[in-house]
């Protein structure tokens, strides 16, 4: 076996605080091959941005690295001194972070940076870096490189900077590229385009990838081998065929049952129990024992696991991976609600529509139309869900809140048990407000961090019905919390105490707290763990089930809209694309734009074939200046001329399906 | 008899306003955890303990009296004084004035005056204070034992008071020291400490000028103890009048929007534009022409110096509440978008109920980090003011007038150094005292750093 490029032999960092210690990285070992692409796996918190921060010695002042080596082409990186460490870093080894929006400079112009990384190791004349940098933006896939030289982050979009961003880590040719989530914090779309050409550039250049992810789709689009970390540890590491074929840990295993797909619909999906552990308690044996279901007392008698060997360099951290016949797990299968529920009570969105004036000058005046959306129809019945998807931008939040008439609505109808719902002053809506809630994405600012939980949750109970006693409300309070799965005792804390998955169940329980029929999730899950999004996508599906609710589920990850809903609404700036039920858009999808979402997702299928793809390119026009007629049609593959012109129509394809393409059009002259 | 004058009344009202929502406060279990954080903090405790001293001294400092003076054969004398407890408390510092400066622990004046002695010759020699040593027969050689041996008896009489009121405390909490806190230690340690130095003080004060004599003769210890009440005022008062101000409309412009915004940028930004000496120093001269005016209304010099410290409070709050404004607008802007706000007009909150649950509580912390670093700015700018003599009255005891007056004698030769020193003493223990326990606070009850 050659050398490997890089060696990580029992790493340990960890954080002092003045109250603990926490062994955030706790003896992981792996080595990385030259020109191979390495995945490292596992649920947040559970060390795997420390472990890469280690290798390049860039942790914050209370982490400390306790033991191990960190050996590249020979030498020990941990050892060398700080002087020899920065030719390393940006020179051999560099690294992407996840939030492209904040690790560029606003006031430096992209090509300034660039050549900032060129010229950081070796000096060269102006003329010479200019060619360099403008060779690089070329390289990483941005048009008119001449012009963007002189551009600013803020000129580019997310999908954008996070190609300068690349283009900066490749300025010295590194051996190795570290990639920290690269793109988690982009959409599909884009998120396929980004992965595309970190793919391309690594065969071209012929340098080796350490890709760090929550996302088994990732993984399986890009990497040659995968390791799985859980609390601190490696607990498998196979290449990527053996891994998806057969994960032989039950930790791994879990987390594939975790994920939602179409065929689970009528099931719970398989959730761990329990939680991360703690990374500053000791821990003897298996760190998994906890929440592993094949548990014995000998998983936790010896003091530290050791590795089980099996063909092919797949090791297993399980004393008992060997008998273990791993099957996948399926949840308990649904009852399928029988009584049919109060059909009236659907809501009826028709041609609703959103624009926020653009107002310029000392007197303000309304100089444009920002078409947030633009003549919306779709219908919510009663008990079902409709998931709305779409990229970030294309409207979807500003829908869902404009429902709720927390924005203000332009034009259209929304009808609610045979009221239009637009009309009403804010004072006869109210009534309405206890039937109609929202849930949102991000759960840490959802909650008011100075009140307590029960004060959150008394608010809507009190708002709604003002004449109940203190004892009533506790009493509600109660029922609400156990509703979701929480302790009553979660009452009498604040929400900080609680983490992401828990405070999601008390947006919920808020929700909840006045007994809607219609609950609008802004991406509920997309800020979650696997793991724990499956536990929140369970309790959204067992509360449709006892209580009759409605959902209209606003979300981009189409895994979960399989899993979830039933009918689909697609979004692309401000209308919808295409609309039917979820076997009609996912299995036969008929909009080319609906084609490219499906397809860009990544996913850990290894059946499906995936060599030429033909991603959708570029980003998403601004909604302040769409495109004329077809707004699709920058970046459709089926471009016809008259979709400049011409703004699609709905085309029925089916009693429940339709589409808004003029490749559709009846051709009747 | 009691009289009250306004800002006795303003600052009687604020201190029964704390110990109330104090009280209300400690009925509620959520909050009674951050105070018990503040109480377990050893800088809390020693900074509240400093800070309650100094409010005590300036409440004491808040109740008058109508006080007869005895005369010196002892009857009671009928002409009645306006005089505060601490007044009379302090009755030797108040009287014992001596002709005009003299050192710290002096015995004889500052400076050297001709006098003729017994035999009818004229000398030129430094004289014998009225009352700085006065009862020593021979100051050079004696002086010195008598200092140590009265700083050993008030030290005694200092343990000894603490002593008292700890089994007064104990029978009063009889689990006192079972208790894990923190807090109630060092809290009696800080007291045995302040107990020393007012015991050996009190028992030095009546026959020496601890900090010196001033240039009138009067006592500096006095005038600095004073001055603590004036300090106060100016920054709890001030406070008080800038806060509503400042929260109401930086709420409201921040949570409303549209043509409030605009009216309340637009008054700010005006108020802000123009100086605030100018205006302090038009309202100041507008009042004395009042008062010049009119004075059947101010009938005392007191309660005219009253006046004018009211209303220079009430000028610096209506100019130093804009810095405020506009933070508390930005911040609105910012969590009037956040989910939580979002999530609570969903449920029908009104919008009253919005910004008093929702915004209100996330923008204590600005309040809290302005009001700490205002009330030591307000100390200060009350020096400053003084110096251009549109600050408090010349005949109110405050720091800035003793900065000012000692301003004048810092070109002496040798210098009169004793003013400023103790003038800054009292001004930088305050001041630090109430920043570190405002920290303290601030931390306590930031809930993201409750681990």
């Amino acid at each position: 076996m050659p050398t490997p490029l890089l060696s990580i032999q029992g790493l340990k960092t960890q954080f002092n605080q003045p109250s603990e210690t926490i062994k955030a990285v706790d003896g992981i070992s792996f080595d990385i091959a030259e020109g191979e692409a390495f995945a490292l796996v596992g649920e947040s918190g559970c060390g795997k941005s420390i472990s890469a921060l280690s290798v390049l010695r860039l942790l914050p002042n209370n982490a400390q690295i306790t033991a191990g080596k960190v050996i590249y082409r020979g030498s020990d990186l941990l050892r060398m001194p700080e002087k020899n460490m920065r030719d390393i870093r940006g020179m051999r080894i560099s690294m992407i972070f996840q939030d492209p929006m904040t690790s560029l400079n606003p006031v430096m112009t992209i090509g300034a940076q660039i050549a900032e990384a060129v010229l950081i190791h070796k000096q060269k004349p102006a003329n010479e870096v200019r060619k360099t940098v403008i060779s690089l933006i070329q390289q990483v896939g941005i048009p008119d490189p001449e012009e963007r030289y002189l551009a600013f982050p803020h000129q580019l979009s997310g999908g954008m900077r996070q190609r300068v961003m690349i283009a900066i880590a490749l300025a010295n040719k590194p051996d190795l590229l570290i990639a920290d989530e690269p793109t988690t914090a982009l959409d599909v779309t884009i998120q396929a385009q980004i992965l595309q050409l970190l793919k391309d550039l690594q065969r071209q250049m012929g340098m080796s990838l350490w890709i760090i992810t929550h996302d088994l789709g990732i993984v399986s689009d890009i990497a040659d081998r995968v390791a799985v970390m859980y609390a601190g540890q490696l607990v498998e590491v196979a290449s990527r065929d053996d891994f998806f074929n057969k994960p032989l840990h039950p930790y791994s295993r879990r987390l594939f049952d975790a994920l939602p797909n179409i065929q689970k619909r009528n099931e719970l999906l398989v959730t761990l129990t329990g939680a991360v552990p703690k990374l500053s308690d000791s821990f003897v044996g298996c760190r998994f024992a906890e929440r592993c279901d094949y548990k014995e007392s000998s998983c936790t008698s010896t003091v530290e696991l050791e590795w089980t060997d099996f063909p092919n360099q797949h090791r297993v951290r399980c004393i008992k991976a060997e008998q273990l016949e791993l099957t996948e797990k399926s949840g308990d299968v649904l009852a399928i609600p029988s009584a049919e529920l109060g059909g009236d009570s659907s809501l009826i969105v028709k041609d609703l529509k959103v624009h926020f004036p653009i107002k310029k000058g000392l007197l303000k005046r309304t100089v444009g139309q920002v078409k947030a959306v633009d003549g919306v129809s779709f219908e919510l019945a009663a008990g079902t869900t409709t998931a709305l998807v779409g990229e970030s931008g294309c409207g979807k939040t500003t829908l869902g809140k404009a429902l709720l008439k927390l924005l203000p609505i332009t034009g259209g109808d929304v009808e609610y048990k045979g009221q239009n719902l637009v009309g009403l002053s804010e004072q006869a809506f109210k009534q309405y407000r206890e039937q109609l809630q929202i849930i949102f994405q991000d759960p840490f600012s959802s909650m008011n961090p100075r009140m307590l939980v029960g004060d959150i949750l008394e608010e809507g109970i009190r708002a709604l019905q003002s004449d109940l006693t203190e004892a009533d409300i506790v009493r509600q309070c109660d029922i609400l919390l156990e509703k979701v799965g929480l302790n009553s005792e979660a009452r009498l804390r604040y929400p900080h105490e609680f983490s992401g998955g828990q405070r999601q169940r008390l947006c919920i329980a808020r929700a909840l707290a006045v007994n809607p029929s219609i609950i609008i999730c802004d991406e509920p899950t997309s800020a979650l763990d696997v793991s724990v999004q499956a536990q929140v996508l369970n309790l959204l599906k067992k509360l449709q089930q006892e209580q009759g609710l409605s959902y209209l589920f606003i979300t981009h990850d189409l895994s979960v809209v399989a899993y979830l809903a039933d009918t689909v609404a697609v979004m692309y700036l401000g209308r919808i694309v295409e609309y039917g039920t979820v076997d009609d858009v996912l299995n036969n999808p008929a909009h080319p734009y609906t084609k490219a979402l499906i397809k860009a997702v990544p996913t850990q299928d290894m059946h499906v074939e995936k060599t030429d793809i033909q991603y959708v390119g570029g980003t998403m026009p601004s909604p302040s200046n769409p495109p004329s007629g077809c707004h699709f049609h920058t970046r459709c593959e089926h471009v016809m001329p008259e979709c400049r012109e011409i703004k699609p129509e709905n085309i029925k394809l089916s009693s429940s399906h339709r589409v808004a393409c003029l490749l559709f059009m009846p051709t009747d002259g | 008899m009691l009289t009250l004058l306004w800002t006795d009344i303003a600052m009687l009202g604020l201190v029964i306003g704390v110990i109330v929502a104090i009280w209300r406060s400690s009925k509620k279990e959520h909050l009674r955890r951050p105070w018990a954080k503040v109480f377990n903090n050893r800088v809390g405790v020693v900074s509240l303990t400093v800070v309650l001293v100094f409010l005590l001294i300036g409440v004491l400092d808040s109740v008058r009296l109508q006080h007869h003076d005895p005369l010196p054969n002892g009857d009671r004398n009928e002409h009645a004084q306006t005089l505060s407890v601490l007044d009379i408390i302090l009755t030797p510092l108040r009287l014992q004035v001596e002709k005009t400066y003299s050192q710290p622990f002096a015995s004889t004046a500052y400076s050297k005056e001709m006098s003729v002695d017994k035999a009818g010759v004229s000398r030129w020699t430094y004289p014998r204070l009225l009352y700085g040593g006065a009862h020593l027969q021979n100051p050079e050689s004696d002086k010195q034992a008598d200092i140590l041996s009265k700083l050993s008896k008030g030290l005694a009489q200092g343990v000894a008071a603490w002593c008292v009121l700890i089994f007064i405390v104990w029978l009063l909490i009889k689990n006192l020291f079972n208790s894990q806190s923190k807090g109630v230690s060092t809290s009696l340690l800080t007291l045995l400490v302040i107990f020393c130095v007012v015991g050996m003080a009190a028992s030095l004060a009546p026959y020496y000028h601890i900090l010196g004599t001033d240039k009138v003769g009067e006592d500096v210890l006095y005038q600095a103890l004073k001055s603590i009440r004036t300090g106060l005022v100016i920054g709890g008062l001030t406070t008080i009048v800038m806060l509503p101000i400042a929260i109401s409309l930086g709420l409201m412009a921040g949570f409303f929007r549209g043509w409030i915004d605009d009216v309340i940028q637009y008054v700010y930004t005006t108020l802000s534009s123009i100086p605030g000496v100018l205006l302090i120093a038009a309202a100041i001269l507008m009042a004395q022409v009042y008062m010049a005016n009119n004075p059947e209304l101010f009938t005392t010099v007191e309660e005219r110096a009253d006046m004018r410290l009211l209303l220079l409070c009430l000028i610096l709050g209506i100019t130093s509440w804009t810095g405020l404004c506009r933070l508390l607008r930005a911040e609105t802007l910012k969590i009037r978008e956040m989910d939580y706000v979002v999530a609570a007009r969903a449920l029908g909150v009104g919008r009253f109920q919005l910004l008093k649950r929702h915004v209100l509580p996330n923008v204590m912390h600005l309040v809290m980090i302005t009001i700490a670093l205002d009330f030591s700015g307000l100390v200060l700018a009350e020096a400053v003011l003084s110096y251009i003599n549109i600050g408090v009255d010349p005949s109110t005891y405050s720091w800035g007038n003793m900065i000012n007056t000692s301003r004048l004698e810092m070109a002496r030769e040798p210098i009169v150094w004793w003013s400023l020193t103790a003038a800054f003493v009292f001004m930088f223990s305050l001041v630090l005292a109430a920043n570190l326990f405002a920290d303290v606070v601030r931390d306590a009850f930031d809930p993201r750093y409750i681990k």
